[in-house]
């Protein structure tokens, strides 16, 4: 990755931890926009850092792993609450 | 006259093929791994909408600031990781500034956890409960599982970057070597940031 793209993501990964502390502080009530900001976070690390992004076969097999298990977890959580 | 560290290791024929099985390897490892504190994760969830009360009380006595300060340090160095593969003239440079960052982002969850023993909400470090309900006492069980086991792993990424440091610095790695196991210490280094990515807003932001 290009020290250019690299810094792009930074500044990304930045504002969206931005995002995150701003609502907590001001809006707590926004618990899911904070942690979407932090799936967005936890994508671009994945894409560009981990560079899933440049790769083929079964490193993006695992790329998909994650990502399907972040879901997992999103219906779980989504499906706990749910069926109280 | 080929060197022997300039050939691949028994039994590849190929750097190709060694650097193939050494990604398969790490990938794998990093599911294991990121199985492991996604369950964490989800307990945690499972404990915020089970006992929103409680956790809300746990949560409010964090050190969020602290936190964020933390995960700024932790996201600066995945970027120098990052420089470190993509520019091989910085690479020691760019190593030893995100071990140096690894270094800083310990000592601060050090300090926190000394600020927590201090007020006494740490578990296990405390005769008795501050707390006004148990679920705040169950969710800072989790909090400090969760947080300690991440700052292991920190703790052995900064190991791995030092030691890759001293070996470069000496030229005791042949270049492919150096270049792969470069990529598989980011990697590693890469998803303990990710993994408190997702740990910070779910033991410190939601529902301050």
């Amino acid at each position: 990755m290009s020290r250019a793209g690299a810094l792009k993501v930074y500044g990304a990964l930045l504002l969206l931890l931005v995002v995150q502390v701003v609502c907590a502080r001001y809006w707590p009530g926004l618990g899911g926009v904070i942690m979407f900001a932090a799936a967005g976070q936890f994508l671009l690390l994945l894409l560009f850092y981990l560079g899933l992004y440049r790769h083929h076969g079964w490193v993006r097999l695992f790329g998909w792993v994650y990502l399907l298990w972040l879901l997992v977890m999103v219906v779980f959580i989504l499906g706990e609450s749910a069926t109280r | 006259m080929i060197r022997s560290d300039e050939r691949p290791a028994e039994p590849f024929v190929a750097w190709a093929q060694q650097r193939e099985a050494a990604r398969l390897g790490m990938w794998l490892f990093l599911a294991s791994e990121a199985m492991m504190f996604g369950s964490l994760i989800m307990v945690a969830w499972f404990f915020r909408l089970r006992y929103p009360d409680g956790v809300a009380e746990a949560v409010a006595g964090l050190h969020y600031l602290l936190a964020t300060g933390n995960t700024v340090l932790l996201l600066t160095s995945s970027l120098l990781m990052t420089l470190a593969a993509s520019e091989p003239r910085r690479v020691r440079r760019c190593l030893l500034g995100a071990a140096v960052l690894g270094v800083l982002f310990l000592f601060c969850k050090g300090v926190e956890y000394g600020l927590e023993i201090h007020e006494g909400v740490l578990p296990g470090f405390t005769d008795h409960s501050t707390w006004q309900a148990p679920s705040a006492q169950l969710f800072m069980n989790l909090y400090f599982i969760a947080t300690a086991l991440h700052g292991l792993h920190v703790l052995i990424a900064v190991g791995l970057v030092l030691w890759l440091y001293s070996a470069l610095k000496r030229r005791r790695l042949a270049p492919h070597q150096a270049a792969m196991r470069l990529e598989m210490i980011s990697l590693y280094w890469h998803l303990v940031d990710g993994i408190w990515i997702l740990l910070f807003p779910t033991l410190y932001l939601v529902g301050r």
